[in-house]
């Protein structure tokens, strides 16, 4: 079919007013943050999309799926669009991006079940704020809170600044309803736990759009104590003791809501005001008072141990904790600041476990230090702590030198992506802790997988068989 | 040329809380929890320096950078030391310098006069005094003219710079005061190259060609961020700490005023929420509050 005769059917199943054919909004929904450079000087490399539709209920979902399966259209999903690894990449021609942005009602805030229930296109802001006005919390806060949108947060498997204590999405949603690519609406319910078989919540949490398309969450709710959160700072001189010291913290069982590490390059951004050239070690203990206050004196106790430690006031602590978030005013200024300085930032964030998280921590510093041109910051943090391991969180930036905008993800941020992806895929750990795959790390996805590749590849094939659920996500595109 | 870029390191003050703002006992709000930054306008001086000595022959532009403020600053201070500036130099205050223009002019011009320095770049106004005092204190201790509210500055073309540089008169002056790398100069005329310094004004942009000695007061320049040394050249060259100094002795830095009392000014805005009606009624209500505030 071709894209005349795609924007025309879309506009009979959804009305004129809901497609947009505009130039320019097509140019920028043909990416996502991956690819801002380009962006940002008005390169335009992804194939432009045939029409955003713009849908408002699950049924009109299922009804632009079946059009687009029938005539085997690339649907890519989107609602905040704040994504950073190409999940929103239009990477063939005639492509439908299938916007729930105005699907933006929150159905119910429940407190005596603690759940929560919105549609894919309520902003986790929104959602949190009208929680926190009643004293509860979902307890869910990526730095993207003001801009990412529910739907897409579940998509991607996001986490939040909090998940030591709350967990990633996948921990808090209850149940969902999808609308798979043979039109087919389905709705997962809420209920607080069932052994009735696999949880297929799991297969809709972190599809990236391959298998279905999310237009409603339920999630958790939990009590909202900001007066009790209790903060914790110190400086220390190397990584390695660090990891130890968060390990420490969490195989002796206690859960404070942030628990981050940062290497000086790192954190110079956040506390060059107090840190100098030391790496900073950050704890919140939140909940009950009692609880609150358990947690940070046991933590203290811990850290005390290592005298190489130093208290810092916890007001340098708290004070940076309440200016952590991405709205559209940072996006913004960093666009201006990347087309006056010709110097861009990146990042790519891992797992792995304890014992070889400061392996790869190492091992990824010095080789992209030595491998990859022009780089103005390598540095890393981590910030989400397991029982059996932790994440990194690895930031560079560079100087663009002697491009053409198109060739700034393959001169540079490819080549220190695959470093980081094979060091830790070498090494036993994943090469996405909360991004998402995208497009850009599809290429590892079967050494990610290794033998449960098998479950991932028949997953797709069996919801999404004719292949048009966002193309070149999670599985790469064979050309 | 011997360049000097004054710069300086400042609280972010925007991000103070209401808490931050209890002033102690010698009427500071509690700048400790914020972030610095460099100075904006600053920046840009810094910026316009770099890029003035790349426009110039090579080996033909000596850099320094001088602040006059606690170790704060020594982390921009490296920064400067990788992206190459000869020399970084830091004098610590005698005394409270905050509201103190003609103090801090007084304490760079001492250190100008003992290490003469041919063209001198710094911010017009700094994000927390915002006097926009110090350059012009400065320019009229050292007796050089001023351009304030300069946005770009570059050697000067050929035709322009033999047109402009026998009109400002400043041709001779500049032979006299030229240090050593005046005499390399790539400037037919000899002495130092003429300057073409573009900067804002009451009636627009005003293009003029200076023989410096002078001092350029950097306003709101386009597109002049301080570019971002590689790891490489941090590791190389920006481990050097900055020359400190105390600032000269001898002068007399009693304050004439005496603060009195410190407050947060009144930033709050109205808001006015545009939440229902279709796009093409909230643009009408935008256009209708715009035009009704219009004198």
């Amino acid at each position: 079919m071709n894209r005349e005769d795609i924007v025309a059917n879309l506009k009979k199943i959804l009305g004129a007013d809901r497609v947009t054919t505009e130039e320019q909004a097509l140019r920028d929904a043909s990416v996502d943050r991956f690819r801002k450079y380009e962006n940002i000087r008005g390169v335009c490399t992804q194939p432009v999309p045939a029409a955003i539709a713009y849908v408002q209920s699950a049924q009109e979902v299922s009804d632009v799926l079946q059009f687009a399966s029938e005539h085997q259209i690339n649907i890519v999903p989107r609602t905040g669009v704040s994504a950073t690894e190409g999940g929103l990449e239009t990477v063939v021609p005639d492509s439908v991006v299938l916007d729930g942005s105005r699907m933006n009602k929150i159905l119910s805030i429940d407190p005596y079940d603690m759940q929560a229930t919105c549609q894919c296109g309520v902003s986790l802001q929104t959602l949190d704020d009208r929680c926190r006005e009643m004293g509860l919390t979902t307890g869910h806060s990526p730095q993207s809170k003001p801009l990412a949108q529910m739907g897409g947060l579940t998509a991607t498997r996001s986490i939040g600044q909090f998940s030591t204590l709350y967990g990633g999405i996948e921990d808090m949603i209850v149940g969902l309803e999808a609308v798979f690519p043979n039109g087919r609406i389905t709705r997962i319910k809420n209920v607080p736990r069932r052994a009735a078989g696999p949880d297929i919540r799991h297969v809709v949490v972190g599809n990236e759009g391959t298998l279905c398309f999310i237009t409603e969450v339920t999630v958790k709710l939990f009590p909202y104590y900001p007066e009790n959160n209790v903060f914790l700072g110190y400086l220390l001189d190397d990584m390695k003791l660090g990891f130890e010291l968060l390990r420490e913290v969490m195989v002796r069982g206690y859960r404070p809501s942030i628990a981050r590490l940062y290497d000086p390059e790192d954190g110079a951004s956040h506390f060059s005001h107090f840190a100098g050239d030391s790496c900073v070690l950050i704890f919140m203990a939140e909940g009950p008072k009692g609880l609150a206050q358990a947690t940070a004196e046991a933590i203290s106790a811990i850290v005390a141990q290592k005298p190489q430690c130093r208290p810092v006031d916890p007001d340098y602590i708290r004070r940076w904790f309440n200016g952590l978030n991405w709205d559209p005013i940072k996006v913004a200024e960093e666009r201006a600041e990347i087309i006056a300085t010709n110097n861009i930032g990146h990042t790519t964030e891992i797992s792995a476990p304890w014992s070889r998280l400061y392996e790869i921590y190492e091992v990824v510093m010095k080789r992209v230090r030595a491998e990859v041109p022009d780089l103005t910051l390598l540095g890393g943090h981590s910030s989400h702590g397991y029982i059996n391991g932790a994440n990194i969180y690895f930031v560079y930036y560079y100087n663009m030198v002697n491009i053409v905008p198109e060739e700034e993800i393959t001169k540079y941020h490819l080549p220190i992506k695959k470093i980081i992806v094979e060091e830790t895929l070498a090494r036993g750990g994943s090469m996405c802790h909360h991004h998402g795959v995208g497009k850009h790390r599809a290429a590892w996805i079967e050494d990610e997988y290794g033998s449960s590749f098998y479950i991932l590849k028949t997953l797709k094939e069996a919801f999404d068989p004719r292949g048009v659920m966002n193309m070149g996500d999670i599985i790469p595109l064979k050309r | 040329m011997r360049i000097l870029a004054l710069f300086k390191v400042v609280a972010e003050l925007e991000a103070l809380t209401e808490e931050d703002w209890r002033v102690d006992a010698e009427l500071r709000p509690q700048e400790r929890y914020v972030r610095t930054t460099l100075n904006p306008e600053d920046e840009s001086a810094l910026e316009l320096a770099l890029r003035l000595r790349e426009a110039l022959p090579p080996g033909e532009a000596v850099l320094t950078a001088l602040t006059i403020g606690d170790e704060r600053a020594d982390r921009t201070a490296a920064t400067l030391m990788a992206l190459k500036f000869d020399r970084v130099v830091r004098l610590a205050p005698p005394a409270d310098l905050r509201f103190r223009p003609e103090l801090t002019a007084a304490l760079a011009a001492a250190e100008i006069l003992a290490r003469p320095q041919d063209l001198i770049l710094t911010g017009c106004r700094s994000a927390d005094g915002g006097n926009a005092l110090t350059p012009f204190f400065l320019a009229e201790r050292l007796g050089w003219p001023i351009v304030a509210e300069t946005l770009s500055l570059a050697p000067a073309s050929a035709p322009e710079a033999a047109e402009g540089g026998e009109e400002t008169g400043e041709t001779a002056k500049a032979a006299e005061t030229a240090g050593p790398s005046g005499g390399a100069s790539a400037w037919p005329g000899g002495g130092l190259p003429p300057l073409a310094v573009e900067s804002l004004t009451d009636d627009g942009l005003l293009r003029q060609v200076v023989v410096p000695p002078l001092l350029a007061a950097v306003g709101n320049a386009p597109s002049a961020y301080l570019r971002v040394p590689t790891v490489k050249d941090r590791l190389s060259f920006g481990r050097r700490p900055p020359e400190v100094r105390q600032a000269a002795k001898g002068l007399d830095v009693r304050p004439r005023l005496k603060l009195r009392s410190l407050t947060r000014p009144d930033e709050r805005r109205r808001v006015r929420l545009v939440d229902q009606g279709a796009p093409s009624d909230k643009a009408a209500i935008l256009l209708q509050a715009l035009t009704e505030r219009r004198p």
